[in-house]
């Protein structure tokens, strides 16, 4: 029997970069397709609104473990398509990830008041520039502090990758409990490599926030 | 022709009726002033102006063209038509410089140096010119106004439309914005504004309306209008606002 050695250690650490490079692409990849979320979930086109609220409503509806099976099992029973659990799980990553981060951004855009719009247009900018430059940047700084935590919850939440064989940072641990029976050393190890990652982040947010409204010097209400 | 003109205009808030068969003429230089109390209609009547409110019936005409719900025409409405309301609706995360050339570059299509020198020319006229860098956030209600104001004239419209802009600011603020008005009316621009600046509707406008119920009661120059009121609403109207 193996004891929880350098090697080890190593190993957990090989798990942890998965875990690290999973998350950044199921969140580059949710902030891009989350963005068109968001925009067709306040757009003008009723199909549109109809189209993301229902997308929205299926992935916070359903389980993200059951998005996971289905991403990994469906493609190939459905479609007869050898997927591997990489693609399975960035896929079913990205698709969760857009669906909360667009449902946190339109939050944010539709929390800009309705003058905004307005003096914007009466500007003469057109929908995209009012945008652009009046409602993103100020729907932008309400939106920091959730995404980041967002981004929290994300990190912790590949962890249920490990149930299909992703060997991340959690399915690391398991493996290593396995060969040297020692949970109560390895799995607190394990906690602590998570917490290392998303406490900065947390800080990170917090930060953020402050600096924004130092700087522009808003007081609420205008 | 008329600089604006509105012939039969109705709206109708669900079953609340707004406006009621409007007619009006504004002529190039003229200063109407619109009165009434809160619910008479007024505001909505100058949002449909510049194409903020949709009209129900009726059709109104501005610098010649048509007020219709297209996006290029309104566009093209808010480039020849300047707004400023109640509330400022200053962009809290740009500078008074930025919020004012923001609709200089992207909407008129100037080059930044232009609109530069046309923000910073506006902020002297309202004597907001050490304020340019600074968040509206930082500065007062009557500077904040003056700001939007400033934002307003920067893009030279051809009219200039304000929704009750002293309505929220106290008398010493009011008293540095109606200055500013003052000012604006001796350039000869046109303007079209819902107040309550009894004093300065009847020191320099050149036409005033009452509304009441959606509907225009009297009209005509204030200098007549103020001095043998026709209606008895207009009557008792002003017997409450001028003590």
């Amino acid at each position: 029997m193996r004891t929880f050695g350098f090697s080890e250690f190593i190993f957990l650490l090989a798990g942890l970069r998965w875990t690290v490079l999973l998350s950044l692409i199921a969140f580059t990849g949710g902030i891009l397709f989350g963005f068109l979320i968001a925009l067709a979930r306040i757009s003008r086109w009723p199909v549109l609104r109809f189209l993301s609220i229902g997308y929205i409503q299926l992935f916070q509806g359903t389980p993200l473990l059951i998005q996971l099976f289905i991403a990994y099992y469906g493609f190939s029973v459905l479609l007869n398509l050898k997927i591997d659990a990489w693609t399975a799980v960035s896929l079913a990553f990205t698709l969760y990830a857009a669906a909360y981060l667009g449902e946190i951004w339109r939050g944010a855009i539709q929390s800009i008041p309705r003058q905004q719009w307005e003096s914007a247009e009466c500007i003469a900018l057109n929908y995209f520039d009012q945008l652009r430059f009046v409602i993103l940047p100020q729907a932008f700084r309400i939106a920091v502090p959730p995404t980041v935590g967002f981004l929290v919850q994300l990190i912790k939440g590949t962890s249920v990758a490990s149930i299909i064989g992703f060997v991340e940072l959690t399915r690391a641990g398991q493996l290593m409990t396995n060969v040297t029976f020692q949970p109560m050393t390895i799995f607190p190890i394990v906690a602590v490599l998570y917490f290392l990652i998303c406490w900065p982040l947390s800080r990170l947010g917090k930060t953020l926030e402050r600096r924004f409204d130092v700087a522009r010097g808003i007081t609420q209400g205008i | 022709m008329s600089l604006v003109a509105l012939r039969k205009v109705s709206k109708s808030f669900g079953n609340h009726k707004v406006l009621r068969d409007i007619d009006l003429e504004v002529q190039t230089g003229e200063i109407l002033s619109i009165v009434g109390r809160s619910g008479s209609g007024k505001s909505t009547l100058l949002r449909c102006i510049n194409g903020l409110e949709t009209i129900d019936k009726g059709d109104i005409q501005v610098n010649g063209m048509p007020v219709v719900q297209d996006k290029r025409c309104l566009q093209q409405l808010h480039r020849d038509v300047g707004i400023v309301f109640q509330s400022f609706n200053l962009f809290p995360h740009l500078t008074v410089e930025e919020n004012i050339t923001l609709g200089l570059v992207r909407g008129k299509g100037l080059a930044k140096s232009e609109a530069l020198e046309r923000a910073h020319r506006a902020l002297s006229s309202v004597r907001l010119s050490d304020k340019a860098r600074q968040y509206p956030g930082r500065l007062s209600g009557g500077q904040q106004q003056r700001a939007a104001i400033a934002r307003a004239i920067a893009m030279e419209p051809v009219l200039l439309l304000f929704d009750e802009i002293t309505s929220a600011l106290d008398p010493q603020l009011k008293s540095e914005v109606v200055y500013v008005l003052e000012e604006l009316a001796s350039q000869n621009r046109t303007m079209i504004l819902v107040t309550h600046e009894m004093a300065f509707a009847r020191r320099s406008g050149s036409q005033i309306i009452f509304m009441h119920d959606g509907k225009i009661w009297e009209k005509g120059d204030p200098k007549v209008v103020f001095e043998n009121p026709n209606t008895e609403e207009f009557r008792s109207f002003l017997s409450k606002v001028i003590r």
